[in-house]
């Protein structure tokens, strides 16, 4: 008898054990699949987001094509005017060149290792490359840096991809509005030792709050020119690094993206 | 002598702008390009427009809303949606609310050409039917201005 309860307890406690582990195996099943979304989402809308900004050179490249092969045929051809409809062309060429090589660089970087990152450097950094564009666009441009920010670990190309459409659009924001009024205010500091925050503000005509809530979906918004990808694989970017990407406005008095990057919390790859 | 049909193009992308503004000067139209749907509304060359040609995603009113604010003041435009990101939702909207065609970027040219096609015979019907009721365009737009 003692050996048949023995048995009995045996069996038990390894069934409870057994039911355990397939609960355990049932969970980690679920972080995979939901980790899988994570990236098909955002392999969606990379590619959305690429598609969308390569049609437009390539509607330019088709529609001249089509014009320039008419002005040929014209009695007598008129060919300076074909010579500017291939000047248009060749431009278009290359703009979605650029856009190809950003979304490259993009995950060429995730193929890196992660890094300790100098946010204020990263920022100050952006701005120099965009000083030219600052100037010719007469945008004054007023940069406030929090001092002792804590490092942040991250993928630097695309942070730094993240900040230049943030003030790519804002460039673009302001482009409608007198040029005496045209302010970009950049300013980093840090939520104690937990977060870094990075904010870019424009004096532009702002974003009308019922829209707020979709600029983030693919090509909801306004589309920077040139660096070719959205706000929607802007925050991915920073999801993916743990933070969160956030747009305010009253819809009149310009906009403000604040960008939240938490120390701790290391970006996963890929 | 009749007068050159002046097609206006809305989109906030330059190069598809200029593209397909040229391809309309060299199929015979006059072009005129516009960079967003307030610049177009603003012009004060609706009337004289024989057809638009509007980009859908744009910052500001889309190309929707702007076929929808012409429709709203009383003008009867035809309009041609053009999209680098088509889907179904977006193409039923344009067609309820009377577009002559709706086509994926890039297009053919001869799409274009037939969608064209469209638009100067609906424009010419809408004329038509105006010289017969005395001007009724007029009162069209101030009984949308009283709404």
């Amino acid at each position: 008898v003692y050996l048949v309860i023995t048995a009995i307890a045996l069996l038990a406690a390894l069934l409870s054990e057994k039911a355990k582990l397939y609960a355990r195996l049932a969970q980690s099943n679920k972080l995979l699949e939901r980790e899988r979304k994570n990236k098909l989402t955002n392999i969606a809308a990379a590619v959305s987001s690429v598609a969308h900004e390569v049609r437009q050179p390539l509607m330019g490249i088709t529609a001249s094509a089509s014009a320039a092969r008419r002005w040929l045929d014209r009695v007598p051809p008129d060919v300076d005017r074909v010579k500017q409809v291939l000047t248009n062309i060749e431009q278009a060429g290359f703009r979605a060149n650029e856009v190809l090589t950003n979304v490259r660089n993009l995950f060429q970087d995730t193929d890196h290792e992660q890094q300790s990152i100098d946010v204020n450097n990263l920022t100050v950094e952006v701005l120099q490359s965009l000083h030219g564009e600052l100037n010719d666009h007469n945008v004054k441009t007023d940069v406030e840096l929090g001092s002792e920010l804590p490092h942040i670990i991250g993928h630097r190309v695309q942070l730094q991809e993240v900040i230049l459409n943030l003030l790519h659009n804002a460039i673009d924001a302001m482009a409608s509005v007198k040029v005496d009024h045209r302010a970009l205010r950049v300013r980093t500091k840090s939520d104690g030792d937990k977060a870094v925050i990075v904010e870019v503000e424009d004096s532009g005509h702002g974003i009308e709050p019922q829209r707020l809530g979709s600029i983030f979906e693919p090509f909801v918004t306004t589309k920077p020119k040139g660096s070719g990808l959205g706000l929607a694989i802007c925050s991915r970017i920073i999801e993916r690094h743990g933070g969160q990407l956030t747009a305010s406005s009253d819809g009149k008095n310009g906009a403000l993206f604040k960008i939240v990057l938490p120390v701790e919390q290391t970006a996963r790859a890929g | 002598m009749s007068e050159i049909p002046l097609i206006s193009i809305v989109d906030d992308d330059s190069l598809a702008r200029e593209g397909i503004c040229e391809l309309i000067d060299s199929l015979g139209y006059k072009g005129v390009t516009f960079e967003s749907a307030n610049h177009f509304l603003q012009c004060g060359q609706i009337l004289d427009t024989a057809c638009l040609i509007t980009d859908l995603q744009m910052p500001g009113l889309n190309g929707l809303e702007l076929q929808e604010a012409l429709r709203s003041r009383g003008y009867q435009t035809p309009v041609i949606v053009i999209t680098g990101y088509p889907n179904e939702k977006h193409r039923t909207r344009a067609f309820a609310n009377g577009a002559v065609g709706f086509l994926s970027k890039p297009f053919n040219e001869q799409c274009l050409i037939e969608c064209l096609n469209a638009a100067i015979d609906l424009r010419s019907s809408h004329a038509r039917s105006r010289v017969a009721a005395h001007h009724p365009e007029i009162t069209t737009a101030k009984a949308a201005s009283r709404r």
